[in-house]
């Protein structure tokens, strides 16, 4: 798992020290804050140590993290990334399972990294990113623009999930582990997504019935990722899963349901980075660290360009969307009682 | 009429009656409740406030409350509160309409309040407890009182405060 990481210069972000990560991390902070940035960016460096020395992969652990920031970010020149009006480079360090990648850019590098390190070895797990948007019933022009086309439009976290939910079945029995979390998600969906090779398509069955994706809701959708991904044993134990707004297109109570289920996921292995602006996704993982002795939930806030960290154990932390909830609470009240 | 009475101090909190007792019918301590009290749970206090949007405050204090996660505590805690509150609407409209033998128990400002179109606040006030606490309890003693509210009409609601707010933002206890 990732164990810290320490990021300088990162888009909207000058300096973040994580501190200690834990199983689930939550990312929490006000519209442009920079909290997809930092998902992003922790994912395509992720991805690059996955796919460093895979098979027969021939390319420098720079070159295919040049590779993944260019298509994970959409930018012309990766200099991009670096904090605008920063006169230092951007700088990455992250610790895994113990050992250390750190690299550096300044803002005028175009696609080549001089400065990287990789301590990490080679791993054979996968990590995934969930974008707030679902992908199945785009997952052909998703397909066509990016494998075809090679356009911007739709970045790798796009691309990537498509291609994993394409992973056939693998051999085996699933993941012991996973079997009570499939369990809760099957009873969340009364169905399952399967892709119909003839029609090009994804289907929702419901027994003996089959829909097109197209007339399920978007929850459905987003549950039925998670299931296929760990139905085709494209995740694993090992795997990391970044989840951009896990709220985004479920009911408050549905999001429960969907956090006990990463609470359980958490505690067979997989990693969790959660971003959200979601007062109920805050409660509900407050009240899982607060059940689960052994799980530290760490939330990392941004409030205006300030971050800070803090641990769910120890109850809310002070930030701008526990705030808000208090506001309306006490616009109720001077409703009332003037 | 008038009461000659005792500071009326609830759960450690010491109540202000700004204008006066004309403003004041305090439940608990009235004569008619002592009649019926066996039985009955009852609200603290009915304030009569006409500068507020909402110009009848039914009253009850609490030194705690327990938290939303601690059931089945924390429902057997708001059933408590909502029978209070309906008990505590139904005696004053009993002694508004002079049910009770000892119906001169309002005093006269209130006796004489037009309550046809009055709104009223169902106000619980929990001493010591934290803001973020105060929210879900809201809208728990809402949920669970809206049935009567409701019935009753003319949009009333449900407040909960702590002792900080009740004293600086309300002017409700010293």
């Amino acid at each position: 798992m990732i164990d810290s990481f320490d990021i300088k210069n990162v888009g909207p972000i000058e300096s973040l020290k994580s501190g200690p990560l834990g199983k689930i991390n939550l990312i929490i902070g006000t519209n442009g804050a920079g909290k997809t940035f930092l998902l992003k960016i922790l994912y395509a460096s992720i991805k690059t140590i996955e796919e460093y020395k895979r098979g027969n992969e021939p390319r420098s652990a720079s070159d295919i993290l040049v590779d993944k920031l260019y298509w994970t970010f959409e930018i012309d020149k990766i200099g991009s990334l670096v904090k605008k009006g920063a006169d230092e480079a951007l700088q990455f360090e992250f610790k895994f399972n113990g050992q250390d990648f750190l690299y550096s850019f300044g803002k005028d590098t175009i696609k080549n990294i001089q400065q990287l390190e990789n301590h990490i070895s080679p791993r054979k797990s996968n990590s995934i990113f969930l974008p707030p948007k679902e992908v199945l019933s785009l997952h052909k022009v998703i397909l066509k623009s990016r494998e075809r086309d090679k356009e911007f439009g739709f970045d790798n976290t796009y691309l990537d999930l498509v291609k994993a939910l394409m992973q056939s079945k693998q051999r085996g029995k699933n993941y012991d582990a996973f079997a009570k979390s499939r369990h809760s998600l099957d009873n969340l969906l009364d169905g399952k997504i399967e892709y119909d090779e003839k029609l090009e398509s994804w289907q929702f069955r419901k027994g003996n019935q089959k829909f097109p994706i197209s007339l399920t809701s978007e929850g459905i959708k987003k549950i039925s990722i998670l299931d296929t991904l760990l139905g085709n044993r494209y995740l694993d134990t090992e795997s990391v899963i970044f989840i951009d707004e896990p709220e985004a297109a479920l009911h408050p109570a549905a999001i429960s349901k969907f956090l006990d289920i990463i609470a359980m996921l958490a505690e067979s292995g997989i990693q969790f980075f959660l971003a959200s602006h979601s007062y109920f996704v805050i409660k509900k993982l407050a009240l899982i660290a607060q059940e689960k002795e052994n799980l530290s939930i760490p939330v990392i806030a941004a409030d205006n360009d300030n971050w800070k960290v803090a641990n769910l154990k120890d109850g809310l932390p002070d930030n701008s969307i526990i705030d808000e909830s208090i506001r309306l609470y006490e616009e109720e009240v001077r409703l009332i009682l003037g | 009429m008038t009461h000659s009475r005792k500071p009326i101090v609830e759960s450690g909190m010491e109540f202000v009656i700004q204008r006066g007792d004309q403003q004041l019918f305090y439940l608990e301590e009235s004569q008619a409740y002592k009649e019926i009290q066996e039985g009955v749970k009852m609200a603290e206090l009915l304030l009569l406030r006409p500068e507020s949007p909402y110009k009848i405050w039914i009253i009850e204090a609490k030194s705690s409350s327990p938290r939303p996660e601690t059931q089945p505590k924390f429902n057997e805690f708001i059933q408590e509160i909502t029978e209070k509150f309906a008990n505590a609407l139904i005696l004053f409209i009993a002694n508004y309409l002079k049910r009770h033998q000892n119906h001169n128990q309002l005093s006269e400002e209130l006796q004489n309040y037009p309550l046809h179109d009055v709104k009223f606040a169902f106000v619980l006030i929990i001493k010591g407890h934290e803001k973020p606490w105060l929210v879900p309890l809201q809208e728990a003693v809402g949920k669970s009182l809206r049935p009567l509210l409701r019935t009753w009409g003319q949009s009333s609601k449900v407040v909960v405060l702590n002792d900080v707010m009740a004293r600086n933002d309300h002017k409700l206890i010293s």
